[in-house]
């Protein structure tokens, strides 16, 4: 019994074929059906977002479950077979789980640290789940990736410093204005860099949008796109004192914003601060402006920057995260290695053995030597006899299990009924921890 | 009970410097399990700094407000107060790396001036007296808050104004700026000169000896020292893109040294006003317009200024931070300048 | 976010150009300008002249008024100036400033001990009245403008103040709601959504007010404008009872009586005998097992007490004495005749014939090295005035900035959506965090609700 993964990411494939291969909640069950049902496959869980596509299974031999999946892919996606395998990877045991985990992580991501990626794991997860196409390997590996990723976001950095130039200017306006709730954004030009970061700001709870641009209409259709208002962009200064946000990406030749309109607007909103983001090339917003009283002014070059250096933040957060994947890799593996059927037989024959010794002990002891040696023969071949007759059947049966779906639980319960886990309970803490609220659902 | 106390006040000390030191540590590598464990320390240093001070009233039989160790103490003690209740309600463990070293550096000095308990002149110990002094010092807790934001709304300022480029220096220069001023404020105290009196006129002056003046220039050298690391330490981590995250934004440090200002002041304006009824009852002149009570009217006014300027000029963010930058060091010499350098009524109370 | 609230915000136009003024108007200020300093200079001369009576205090109206009838000539709009805070801000800085060299130069009658009695500058800053700042012209032409400009604003601020406080805005149009600093829509939540308004506004401790239009209003705070406006005002009721009790009453400081002399008080016909003049001192004693207790020397000048009333024979040494306190046993006289006798000291002071006599400090007698009682006479007839200021101080500072102005409205608009609104003026941050935990608050009640409905 297995653990191995199979897919296709941004980095192995191109997005064509991504595209192709991307897999929705329907094609999740298909595909996961297909493989429990058809190809021995015992526990599945495919995760698919627009950078990867991967299914992750316990199977009995890697090598079928590699040709099953990639048979299966090939054929729900109609990509020819060849093409798949040569853009695909496959890793199975313990570079398995450090692949899930560094995905968790989001080392794996075309931008390293980003937040979505938790979620998707979560609900791939759970629609697996729900599909009844996990069992105790999966389900405790998916879980402990996501504990793994929420560790990793609170020790490092990781996720802490945007690396987009959108994300930088919602970054920089929370610098100043803590809450973005509440605020008012005057977008300048329909610019598409423009259009995007105001699409930002406007997930952070911006109140009202203003739009000016050339063409009166053009804003009145962006104004309307995100329920704002277009305004006549001559009039643009006397709307300046309303705006806390101010986003710039004319395509205009000279400045449409210079210090003295700023000053002026200053003085009208009594010294609220304002934020201005300037994303055009040549610059729309003269530099001056960044010395009027709580004027903030940044260009589409110091976001740039900013983004970079947060960029190379993260490479090092990265190096951290790297060391906690490790460690719990190694936890995982330890929690595997204790859930193999041979290690477990040779553990509950040990048991047996040492319980077998220790009883005759006693018994012969008490007979004070009054037995001859044939007598003594006798009885030890008696007590060897009955363990063995006891141990048969499970022995056999845990060997079966094994090799079916959930025989996990066979080899857990047996752990657990003969104490077999007792002896080494000091080393329980090296199972993968789960949270109180996990436990439970077990 | 003089034993104990001082064992509380020196496991306090070293509280503080060790939870300072971490802090500095958390400032410059963001480990947030430093953070809490400073934390922690903090409130362990604050419990036996209360214990000291309640053992020292016990012992005295007076509120521990009379001398320049206790007041001292108790002003350490507010800060410290301030800096824990305002840790648990807006994200500024960053301003630990300041607040818990001054606490630290103030506890010191005030342990060096210690006496141990004096006896009090029986017209100073008066329960208008008590309301009159503690409200004050009060005050002056929320004042010093209002600073603290209002010091790091400067550099947040500085720093968002030119894109955080030459972080380092911002951060080396300003807190230099502050330790000079702490090392030689912390100097005058300690070179505690002599009392001399003209003969001829009978006039009290102060006389400095050349070790009072090693001391004041010690200090300031101290002070120097121990800023240009912090400033060091806090510009290395402020390179660093993630530690501006931890300093609030601009919008948060304006409304904590606002609200400073907002509680500190009418706790100010109680405090004078008692004060000049408790004068009217000893001396028949509710104003007499000596140092202490102009300084304090001075403070007054500058806060009221302050609080003003906000509503009618529009004054917020720098403006109003830089004042309530030199509010703070008005309300110091208010409080301890001018026992030094100005004559008085207040002279003898050393408060 | 809502589009109609985008379009109800209209641009910020310049304000007007300035109003003409007529050629009349500027001749008028003119000739008052003249007419004012001419009299203030006479009256300048007859004061310096002959220092009988005291007229700093009219003097320095007089120059603050020459002041704003020269700015009225030249054209400034002096009425709007004085109206206007920015002036009573700008005085607030310039008293404080001007304070602080009254504290760097001695002050009265210490000038005469300082090396500064003998220098040349002597004379040149006397005729400045740095050496009497709090008292001198024009410090007290600054503290009248401070007060004056502060009674204006204050006149100005009465009636909106008054109004809003009394008359409350109730009944409000929805775009009033949608474009407070707070706002928030809640789509199609209507009449039910507004019950729930109340209760999560209550619930939050603001006091209701329903319009006849059904619109609600959340008030908390309500008396904080009408505070800042006593606190101003109780500096109208300190200045007036300063003023009147110095122009009608008498103060002297430094009434100075040597043992057994009788002194005449000034201004009064009352004299007054020190029978004699004592000093308590406490300090430190050393014990024989080394600690060290405290000590008291009595007023006899002799007997020496521990404050733990231990055994005296125990201490080898005293030290560190200083005075604790000190007492005078005067008599007053009026016309000659003993009115009452009693031992003052510091705290403890002996009233006759509306005089009050306080024990104030001591001096030592520059041939015998003997101390001398320093006395402090007074007669405040509007003391009581100044005490009702002082209290009225402290109240409403309180009440204005610990108990600040909060409003809200809750109203279902036109298409049925409930708008929730707020603004105040002070602590925004704070305000706005009570204000997303109420729209919660509020979200959730709401979806409870059509939970159960559903």
């Amino acid at each position: 019994m297995h653990l191995a993964v199979f897919g296709v990411n941004h980095k192995t494939a191109p997005v064509e074929l991504r595209e192709k291969v991307s897999l929705d909640g329907d094609g999740c069950g298909a595909l996961s059906r297909r493989l429990l049902d058809g190809a021995g496959v015992l526990e599945v869980v495919p995760l698919s977002t627009c950078n990867r596509t991967e299914v992750y299974m316990v199977v009995p031999r890697p090598e079928n479950g590699y040709a099953a999946v990639l048979a299966a892919l090939a054929g729900y996606s109609g990509v020819d077979g060849q093409d798949l395998e040569e853009c695909s990877y496959f890793h199975e045991g313990e570079s398995a789980v450090r692949h899930l985990y560094k995905v968790a992580a989001s080392l794996d991501s075309m931008v390293v640290g980003e937040a979505q990626i938790m979620g998707q794991i979560k609900a791939a997860y759970h629609l697996a789940h729900k599909q009844e196409s996990t069992s105790v390997l999966l389900n405790r590996l998916f879980r402990h990736a996501l504990e793994v990723g929420k560790r990793v976001r609170t020790e490092t950095a990781i996720g802490e410093n945007p690396v987009s130039v959108s994300s930088v200017a919602v970054e920089m306006a929370r610098r100043v204005f803590d809450e973005l709730e509440g605020k008012t954004v005057l977008l300048l030009g329909a610019g598409k860099m423009g259009e995007l970061t105001a699409t930002h700001l406007l997930s952070h709870g911006i109140n009202s949008i203003f739009v000016g641009n050339r063409t009166y209409s053009r804003a009145e259709e962006m104004a309307a796109k995100w329920g704002g208002a277009a305004i006549p962009f001559d009039e643009l200064t006397d709307y300046l004192p309303l705006a806390d946000i101010v986003i710039s990406s004319t395509g205009a030749p000279h400045y449409v914003l210079r210090k003295g309109e700023v000053e002026r607007a200053m003085r009208q909103r009594h010294n609220r601060p304002i934020f201005f983001i300037d994303i055009a090339v040549p610059r729309d917003i003269d530099p001056g402006v960044n010395d009027v009283y709580n004027a903030f002014l940044y260009d589409i070059d110091d976001l740039r920057e900013a983004a970079e250096a947060n960029a190379g933040a993260r490479q090092k957060e990265a190096r951290k995260a790297e060391k906690i994947i490790a460690e719990e890799v190694e936890s995982f593996s330890h929690w595997l290695g204790t859930l193999d059927v041979v290690p477990t037989i040779t553990a509950l024959r040990e048991m047996a053995e040492e319980v077998k010794k220790a009883e005759l002990a006693k018994a012969l002891a008490r007979f004070d030597g009054q037995l001859s040696d044939r007598d003594r023969n006798r009885i030890e071949a008696m007590a060897a006899a009955i363990v063995n007759k006891l141990l048969h059947d499970p022995t056999v049966e845990l060997k079966k299990a094994s090799n079916e779906r959930g025989g996990y639980l066979y080899v857990e319960s047996m752990r657990r009924l003969f104490g077999l886990n007792g002896s080494n309970r000091a080393s329980g803490g090296s199972r993968p921890k789960l949270r109180k609220s996990e436990k439970d659902e077990y | 009970m003089v034993k104990l106390e001082s064992i509380f006040a020196i496991v306090t000390l070293l509280t503080y410097l060790v939870s300072g030191g971490i802090y500095i540590w958390y400032l410059v590598t963001s480990n947030r399990r430093a953070a809490r464990l400073a934390s922690m320390l903090l409130v362990l240093g604050f419990f036996c700094h209360t214990m000291a001070l309640g053992m020292r009233w016990i012992d005295s039989g007076h509120p521990p407000l009379s001398d320049s160790y206790e007041s001292l103490s108790l002003f350490s003690w507010g800060l410290v107060l301030f800096y824990l209740i305002s840790e648990r309600k807006y994200p500024i463990q960053a301003a630990g790396a300041v607040v818990v070293p001054t606490a630290f550096i103030i506890q010191s000095i005030a342990l060096v001036l210690n006496e141990g308990p004096e006896p009090l002149r029986p017209i100073l110990n008066s329960g208008w007296l008590w309301i009159h002094v503690s409200i004050a010092m009060l005050s002056y807790g929320f004042f010093a808050l209002a600073f603290g934001a209002g010091f790091f709304y400067l550099i947040q300022e500085y720093l968002l104004k030119k894109q955080y480029q030459h972080a380092l220096a911002a951060f080396v220069i300003m807190f230099a700026a502050i330790g000079l001023a702490v090392g030689l404020w912390l100097g005058f105290i300690w070179a505690h000169p002599a009392d001399a009196v003209n003969q001829q006129t009978g006039e009290h002056f102060n006389q400095y000896s050349s070790g009072d003046i090693y001391k004041i220039l010690g200090l300031a050298g101290a002070g120097l020292v121990i800023a240009l690391i912090l400033g060091f330490a806090a510009g290395k981590g402020a390179s660093r893109p993630g530690f501006v995250k931890r300093l609030p934004s601009l919008d948060v440090l304006d409304e904590v040294s606002y609200r400073g200002v907002a509680l500190g002041f009418p706790l100010l304006t109680i405090g004078i006003v008692t004060g000049a009824i408790w004068a009217d009852k000893a001396w028949g002149a509710w104003w007499s317009w000596d140092p202490k009570e102009t300084w304090s009217l001075i403070t007054w006014l500058f806060y009221g200024g302050y609080l003003h300027t906000r509503l009618t000029w529009g004054w917020r963010g720098r403006h109003s931070a830089m004042i309530s930058i030199i509010g703070l060091v008005v309300v110091l010499f208010t409080y301890i300048g001018v026992n030094y350098l100005l004559a008085g009524y207040h002279s003898y109370a050393k408060v | 976010m809502n589009a109609e609230k985008a379009n109800a915000i209209s641009p910020v136009k310049e304000p007007g150009a300035q109003l003409g003024r007529k050629p009349a108007d500027v001749m008028f200020a003119v000739i008052i300008a003249l007419a004012l300093a001419t009299l203030d200079i006479y009256l300048s001369i007859i004061y310096y002249r002959n220092t009988g009576y005291d007229m700093r205090w009219l003097l320095a109206t007089i120059d603050i008024m020459v002041v704003i009838s020269v700015l009225a000539a030249a054209g400034k709009r002096v009425f709007h100036m004085l109206i206007s805070m920015k002036l009573a801000v700008t005085m607030l800085f310039v008293v404080a400033i001007m304070s602080i060299i009254g504290t760097l130069l001695p002050q009265g009658a210490d000038v005469q001990q300082s090396d500064l009695y003998n220098s040349s500058l002597y004379h040149f800053y006397n005729s400045l009245g740095l050496f009497d700042v709090y008292h001198s012209r024009w410090f007290l032409a600054l503290l009248f403008t401070l007060i004056a400009s502060l009674i204006l604003c204050i006149g100005n601020r009465v009636p909106t103040t008054v109004k809003k406080t009394f008359r409350l805005r109730v009944d409000v149009k929805d775009a009033f709601v949608a474009n407070q600093p707070q706002a928030q829509a809640f789509p199609g939540a209507g009449e039910r959504g507004l019950e729930e308004a109340r209760r999560v506004f209550r619930a939050h401790h603001y006091r209701l007010h329903t319009g006849s239009s059904g619109s609600v209003m959340g008030l908390r705070g309500r008396f904080a404008p009408l505070a800042s406006i006593a606190f101003h005002s109780s500096f109208i009721l300190i200045a007036a009872g300063a003023l009147l009790s110095s122009q009608l009453g008498f103060s002297d400081d430094s009434v100075i009586v040597p043992n057994g002399q009788v002194v005449n008080v000034p201004n009064t016909q009352l004299q007054v005998m020190n029978y004699s003049f004592k000093i308590e001192y406490e300090g430190k004693g050393l014990l024989k097992n080394g600690s060290i207790v405290r000590v008291r020397e009595l007023a006899d000048g002799k007997t020496v007490q521990r404050e733990d009333g231990g055994d005296m024979s125990q201490v080898t040494q005293v030290y560190d004495l200083a005075p604790s306190s000190f007492f005078s046993d005067i008599e007053v006289y009026k016309n000659n005749q003993p009115v009452k006798r009693q031992t003052i000291r510091e705290g403890d002071p002996l009233e006759v014939d509306g005089a009050t006599f306080y024990q104030k400090s001591y001096t030592y007698d520059p041939s015998s090295g003997q101390p001398i009682s320093i006395l402090e006479v007074n007669h405040k007839p509007f003391k009581t005035l100044i005490y009702i200021g002082g209290i009225l101080l402290m109240l409403a500072i309180m009440v204005s900035l610990y108990l600040p102005q909060r409003r809200i409205w809750a109203k279902v608009g036109s298409d049925g959506q409930l708008l929730v609104g707020g603004r105040t003026s002070r602590s925004k941050l704070g305000f706005r965090r009570e204000f997303e935990r109420m729209t919660k608050e509020l979200q959730l009640r709401l979806r409870q609700e059509a939970r159960a409905d559903g």
